[in-house]
């Protein structure tokens, strides 16, 4: 798929907190993308990438269900979806974190408290 | 009795005083003089001769006697049996002269002067020896009648020098033989001086190995936190003190030569850190997994890494291995000492402290993002009923346990306590986001109390 403008990235979000789901829309929103699904846990988020296979996921990694670790692996394990970058947003901080999210296929790794506005040009640099 | 065993043992009969020598030739003038007196067919023919050898002989007893109480006069002894002479022949010439029963006594000075060192004895032996049996003639108690009468002073002595001869020779030999043996005595006390001393310092440095080794032993076996492995260099197990009988499971004696260091280790791990080195030789070809665990001591540089010790059970342990070489007087590589910290309880503790931190960062973190978000959509926002200083107000203690998140998440995950990770490299970049930058950024916003959104953390592949 090519992307010719900032509204052909279609994103999904993922997180368990309705407020953070809010703020990372709104940042998507910033970044000039077009947010196709939000999902509160793990295993919708799965479905919502399967579903729509965006080019851009944003997951948090504590949630219930799967994790965003399992998410973005499963991702990863997906031929259909190699394309699909992966940003995640995590409360984890530590190097050990990193290295799991990494390890689990993101992209970029991202760590709360995040503000929407930089947030944006963050997801807009990884599309870049 | 008792005091002739007394003065007999006194005596000392490798030099014997000059009275003990002059004793048979007093002996035997006397009994000549008794023998004559007594025995009815034997007469004195001369009595100023008698009286002459008497005298001589008084005079000969009284030099013996001299000699041997006075030492430093020894060199003078030869003059006993030179006097002994004149009175045998004065004694001779007393009894009967040529016809005389006593000649035979002249025999005892010879062989007092045959016993003396050197050869110019035997010629005063037989000088002697013609004066006695000269001396009825010189004393004109008989005159020369016939050839057989001067003869006599000439062809006795000469027999009695060849006797002189072979007994000068024997005693020369009997000394020889003598100061041999003396040498080999004295030589056999200087090696037993030897051997003694030999053997008194053989029994100090004993005591003084024994109280090293004592010394030694005590401080192993004071060590009873940490254990210490020592092996030679094929890794058997030669020291293995109680702290690693406690980790382990094993005594001493179930260990000590009988045992290999590596038979205490995970394969697989020994496996890894071979191929981390490539597979060193060592001095231990054929052990690679124990050369993997000493390849650095080995080259001389200690090393400390965490293992995984097996029990005797089984069961497993993490340890804190450090691993030095032990050398010999040259320097040479005798085998490594391994002194292990049982590190399980601090890896644990760790664990549930990145855990905790991890927790108390995540219920930190998700609220602050809500705060945060929220503060800078107001600030966007023209309808904001927050003045700037009440967004400031909320943005900074906002921030502050931003900072504080970070500080505790950067001091949780310093130290690297997974064995694993210690013993492969990490596999992130070293582009890994910066967590402590927080706190920089915070002092300039106290200062102006002016809103910041509080940093964002990446890392973007």
């Amino acid at each position: 798929m090519t992307i010719n403008a900032p509204a052909d990235v279609r994103v999904v979000i993922a997180d368990d907190d309705p407020d953070i789901r809010t703020l990372m829309a709104i940042a998507v929103r910033k970044a000039g993308f077009t947010l196709v699904a939000e999902a509160a846990d793990g295993t919708h988020a799965l479905e919502y990438v399967t579903q729509f296979s965006p080019d851009l996921v944003v997951l948090d990694v504590s949630m219930p269900g799967r994790t965003g670790l399992e998410v973005a692996s499963a991702i990863r394990a997906d031929a259909a979806l190699a394309s699909t970058r992966i940003a995640i947003l995590s409360a984890g901080v530590g190097e050990l974190a990193v290295q799991a999210g990494v390890g689990a296929g993101a992209n970029a790794y991202l760590t709360k408290p995040f503000s929407p506005r930089d947030l944006a040009s963050k997801l807009a640099e990884i599309m870049q | 009795m008792t005091m002739l065993r007394s003065l007999y043992s006194k005596i000392n009969f490798t030099q014997p005083p000059p009275i003990v020598r002059h004793l048979p030739t007093s002996l035997g003038f006397l009994a000549a003089v008794v023998l004559t007196a007594l025995v009815p067919d034997l007469e004195f023919t001369s009595m100023p001769a008698l009286l002459a050898g008497i005298g001589a002989m008084a005079v000969s007893v009284i030099l013996a006697i001299l000699l041997t109480a006075v030492p430093s006069l020894r060199h003078l002894v030869i003059l006993v049996p030179i006097v002994d002479f004149l009175a045998i022949g004065a004694l001779r010439a007393a009894t009967g002269g040529s016809s005389s029963l006593f000649s035979a006594l002249v025999i005892l000075p010879v062989l007092w002067f045959a016993s003396e060192r050197g050869r110019r004895y035997i010629l005063l032996a037989g000088i002697g020896t013609s004066v006695a049996l000269m001396m009825p003639f010189i004393l004109g108690v008989s005159r020369m009648e016939v050839a057989s009468d001067w003869l006599r002073g000439i062809i006795s002595p000469i027999v009695f020098a060849m006797a002189a001869a072979i007994v000068n020779e024997l005693a020369r030999q009997g000394r020889i033989r003598t100061k041999r043996v003396r040498d080999l005595a004295e030589e056999r006390d200087v090696m037993l001086r030897g051997a003694v001393d030999y053997a008194e310092r053989l029994e100090e440095n004993e005591a003084r190995l024994r109280l090293a080794d004592q010394l030694t032993r005590s401080v192993l076996d004071a060590v009873t936190e940490q254990s210490v492995i020592g092996s030679d260099v094929t890794g058997q197990i030669d020291v293995w003190n109680p702290g690693a009988e406690r980790m382990l499971g094993l005594a001493a004696p179930e260990t000590i030569g009988k045992r290999f260091m590596h038979e205490f280790h995970v394969a697989a791990e020994l496996e890894n850190r071979s191929k981390e080195l490539n597979y060193p030789p060592g001095e231990t070809v054929l052990n690679p997994g124990f050369s993997a665990l000493v390849e650095s001591a080995r080259l001389g540089v200690p090393e400390v890494l965490q293992w995984t010790y097996v029990r005797a059970d089984g069961t497993t342990l993490t340890v804190e291995v450090a691993v030095t070489r032990r050398t010999n007087e040259d320097g040479r590589t005798t085998g490594y000492i391994f002194v292990g910290t049982d590190v399980t309880q601090a890896l644990e503790v760790s664990r549930l402290k990145d855990e905790f931190v991890g927790l108390i960062s995540h219920e930190l973190r998700t609220p602050l993002s809500s705060i945060l978000g929220y503060l800078e959509l107001m600030r966007d926002d023209d309808d904001n009923p927050l003045s700037e200083e009440q967004c400031s107000t909320l943005a900074l203690p906002s921030a502050t346990l931003t900072a504080c998140s970070d500080s505790w998440a950067t001091s949780s995950s310093r130290p690297k306590s997974d064995p694993a990770l210690l013993l492969s490299k990490p596999p992130i970049s070293t582009s890994a986001p910066s967590f402590g930058r927080h706190s920089s950024r915070l002092a300039p916003l106290r200062r102006t109390r002016e809103f910041e959104s509080a940093p964002m953390c990446s890392k973007t592949t």
